[in-house]
């Protein structure tokens, strides 16, 4: 068959076919929403990897290292050591960036993917805490002031962050965002009129994020308490998911095997098709 | 690092407005010092509109699109070292989007859910009050139309009807024989023109 055997379509049918493929893409809001979930559930997927990395190098941390050193740590630990045991799947430099802009959590939107550019990459391996900063856009809040919550949370889980950033900010021009958000009337704009999912979305990212930093330092009680608080202030919020693949690693990662391994099977049987089920399977024993 | 300029999708046009993602000519050099995740970014970024588009054609609810976009975006992920650039973007992107529309629509099933939340009444051809509603309702017919397919003949005439892919293309996406591909566009079309004169003949009453 081919296509001169096929029945030339009606007018009809074909009216409707050009209207829609005429069809408005998606807003920016909602192709920034999914990005905010994509980045969320990236680093719960990870944390199986960054879970084990840590566990296994938390003898060796110095106090001071950064969540996202650790999560470096972590990776580059898992690299070394337990491939098979990790999946592997998320076993690259690439992932730590990735969490450790999970970690800085005010990268919104697409910009949150910014360190996965080649320049941050590159950023990386000076600095992954201060190469998160750069790829962040800056917050303007309503009255123009600059937010500066994202940093205020880099330097108290990196107290070398300042020098790690001016090294960074000499060796080259940072990295440009091109996401809206970058732009201060965007910014403006996306402020005015942020729908209240927006916000709880951005909310429940803040625990999330305070829950994975003290996971990536091997905090594990920390952690918990943090996945405790989302799940007491958003029981059945958007990022539920994601939680619940965090709490399995972190009761892992605290020593409490049969607990995670319980939460681990009730992750299973509520999300049987969840795609965060791989790293749960990786990271079980 | 390589310090080469990485040919990138956005660089060639990936993403512009009717093109057909097809256009990527990099070398696996170029390729490789791009690394996963930049690639990702612009696949992400070329190809979010699309997913969602294709998804909604494919039975997704409105109400779900977001959350099945992010799940076809996790596979993406997953498997973007298999990404060849060399080979069309929106073909490869069907597939995780085909895939993961038939599990969304097989659970659906199973929990005895109505998947079509057109309005129906905007589907039903009484006269448009102007352009753009008429275009409304030639979209929110059309949908109501594929509703009466089965999968494998919906995602066939997405492919070649709307998105214009070429049928060697589609057969290899689905992982059909071509002749496959060609009986079931027939099928396809053939079944939205008889629903189409029964809506219209149930609307002229």
């Amino acid at each position: 068959m081919n296509h001169e055997e096929l029945e030339p379509m009606s007018s009809g049918l074909s009216s409707l076919i050009s209207a829609e493929q005429r069809r408005p893409d998606a807003s920016e809001a909602a192709r920034q929403r999914v990005f905010e979930r994509l980045s969320a559930s990236v680093a719960a997927a990870g944390l199986g990897l960054a879970a084990s990395g840590a566990a296994t190098s938390a003898g060796s941390a110095s106090a001071g290292a950064t969540s996202a050193s650790a999560a470096s740590t972590a990776t580059t630990t898992g690299a070394a050591g337990s491939t098979a045991a990790t999946g592997g799947w998320l076993l690259s430099k690439m992932t730590a960036v990735a969490l450790a802009a999970f970690v800085a959590g005010g990268a919104v939107g697409a910009t949150a993917w910014g360190p996965f550019g080649s320049e941050p990459v590159q950023h990386a391996e000076k600095g992954i805490a201060a190469s998160v900063l750069l790829a962040m856009p800056a917050r303007v809040a309503g009255d123009g002031t600059r937010d500066e919550a994202p940093r205020a949370a880099l330097e108290a889980a990196n107290p070398h962050v300042d020098a790690e950033l001016e090294e960074l900010e000499l060796g080259g021009a940072p990295h440009q965002a091109t996401n809206v958000a970058t732009k201060p009337g965007a910014s403006a704009a996306a402020g005015a009129g942020v729908p209240d999912a927006d916000e709880a979305l951005a909310a429940e990212r803040a625990v999330l994020r305070r829950a994975f930093s003290a996971m990536s330092q091997g905090r594990w009680p920390s952690a918990i308490g943090a996945l405790e608080e989302h799940a007491r202030l958003f029981p059945s919020g958007r990022l539920r998911e994601q939680r619940e693949a965090m709490m399995v690693q972190a009761l892992r990662g605290a020593g409490k095997a049969n607990e995670a391994n319980a939460r681990g099977d009730a992750f299973q049987k509520e999300y049987p098709g969840s795609l965060l089920l791989e790293g749960e399977k990786a990271a079980k024993p | 690092m390589s310090t080469a300029k990485a040919t990138t999708l956005t660089d060639l046009g990936v993403g512009d407005e009717g093109d057909p993602v097809s256009v990527v000519r990099s070398t696996p050099a170029s390729r490789a010092s791009e690394g996963g995740m930049s690639t990702f970014r612009e696949v992400y970024d070329a190809g979010f509109a699309y997913v969602h588009h294709t998804l909604r054609r494919l039975g997704v609810r409105e109400a779900d699109l977001e959350d099945i976009t992010h799940d076809v975006f996790i596979r993406v992920f997953r498997h973007q070292a298999e990404f060849d650039v060399t080979r069309p973007l929106k073909p490869w992107l069907f597939g995780f989007a085909y895939r993961t529309a038939q599990e969304y629509r097989r659970k659906a099933v199973n929990r005895r859910e109505v998947l079509l939340d057109v309005e129906l009444d905007t589907a039903s051809p009484s006269p448009a009050p102007d352009e753009a509603a008429a275009t409304n309702q030639a979209r929110a017919q059309l949908l109501v139309l594929l509703e009466g397919l089965s999968l494998e003949q919906r995602a066939v005439f997405v492919l070649h009807d709307l998105d214009a892919c070429t049928m060697p293309q589609i057969a290899e996406t689905l992982c059909i024989p071509l002749n496959t591909a060609y009986s079931r566009l027939r099928l396809a079309r053939a079944q939205l023109e008889t629903s189409l004169n029964r809506m219209r003949r149930r609307g002229d009453r």
